[in-house]
C-alpha cells in the first residue's frame, strides 16, 4: 500500500476489518514508532496495533492487504 | 465410600460455583476448585496424603463459607502438585495459554496486577529477548520475534480503546512480522 495517510480517519475497504475505522497515530514526529488504532463501526470495540517505525507501517498494511477510503479522500 | 463423599464434596462445590449468588467475581475460584477436585479424584486411589486432602475438602465443602472454600481448595491445589498431580494454573501462565489459544484481536477475560502482568511478559518471552524501538516505548519481542509483550505507554495510560490501562500479548507468524496474529488487550486490575 502506498497511499498511507498519518493521523487521519480511515475506513476498511476489505477484509476481516471491513468497515471498521482506522487511524495511525505518529508517537514521534515521523522518527520512531506508529500507533494503529482500530475502531468498529459502531465504535463499541476498539483494539491497537504498534509498529517500530515507517517501513514497518508500510510492512504492516502490506501483510494486511487493505483497501483503505481516507477522510479528505472522500470530497 | 470416600471417593463417594469426594465426588459429592465437588458436586457440592461446583454447584456453588455454577448456580450459586456468589459465582461472578469467583470464577477463577471455580476453576482452581474443578481443577483441584479433578486432581483429587485422580489421586484418591494411589497416595494416603491425597486421601486426608480429600478429607479436607469434604470438610471444607460443608463448615465454611464459599470464599474461604475457594482459597482452602486453591491451597490444596499447591499441595498436590508437590505430589505431582496436575498444577492449577496461576494467572500469568492463564494468560499466556490464552493468547496462544486465541485468534485476532481479543480483550482478555483475566484482569492481572501490575507484578502478574510483568510476570506473564517475562513467561511469554522466555530467555534472548529484546527491546524493540526505543528504551522508552515499552515493547519486547522474544528470541524468534514471533512473541510480543507490549507495555507500551498509550497502553499504559488508557489512551485508547478500552480506555482503561492495559498491555499486550501479541504473537505473529513468520510470513507476518508486522501484523499481529494473535492481540491480547488485556486490562490491569481496578
Amino acid at each position: 500500500m502506498d497511499n498511507i495517510k498519518i493521523e487521519t480517519k480511515g475506513l476498511i475497504l476489505n477484509g476481516e476489518l471491513k468497515n471498521w475505522n482506522i487511524f495511525i497515530e505518529d508517537l514521534d514526529n515521523g522518527e520512531g514508532a506508529y500507533l494503529i488504532l482500530l475502531t468498529s463501526p459502531d465504535i463499541s470495540k476498539g483494539y491497537d496495533d504498534w509498529v517500530e517505525n515507517f517501513d514497518n507501517l508500510k510492512g504492516y498494511l502490506k501483510e494486511l492487504k487493505w483497501e483503505i477510503q481516507w477522510q479528505d479522500e472522500n470530497s | 465410600m470416600k471417593a463417594y463423599y469426594s465426588g459429592t464434596g465437588c458436586s457440592r462445590a461446583t454447584g456453588l460455583v455454577y448456580g450459586g449468588t456468589w459465582a461472578k467475581g469467583l470464577l477463577y475460584g471455580g476453576k482452581a476448585l474443578n481443577y483441584g477436585c479433578k486432581a483429587l479424584k485422580t489421586a484418591f486411589q494411589s497416595t494416603k496424603s491425597v486421601g486426608q486432602t480429600i478429607k479436607a475438602v469434604k470438610s471444607a465443602v460443608t463448615r465454611t463459607p464459599a470464599t474461604k472454600l475457594f482459597q482452602k481448595v486453591h491451597n490444596l491445589g499447591a499441595s498436590a502438585t508437590k505430589e505431582g498431580l496436575k498444577k492449577i494454573e496461576s494467572i500469568p501462565e492463564l494468560l499466556i495459554q490464552e493468547t496462544l489459544q486465541g485468534k485476532g484481536y481479543f480483550a482478555s477475560k483475566y484482569k492481572p496486577t501490575v507484578s502478574e502482568a510483568l510476570e506473564a511478559g517475562e513467561k511469554f518471552l522466555g530467555r534472548g529477548y529484546r527491546s524493540i524501538g526505543r528504551s522508552k516505548d515499552g515493547v519486547f519481542r522474544n528470541a524468534d520475534r514471533l512473541r510480543q509483550f507490549r507495555i507500551d505507554s498509550n497502553s499504559l495510560m488508557g489512551k485508547h480503546d478500552p480506555w482503561i490501562p492495559h498491555f499486550h500479548l501479541e504473537t505473529f507468524k513468520p510470513e507476518n512480522i508486522y501484523k499481529p496474529y494473535t492481540n491480547n488487550h488485556i486490562p490491569f486490575v481496578e
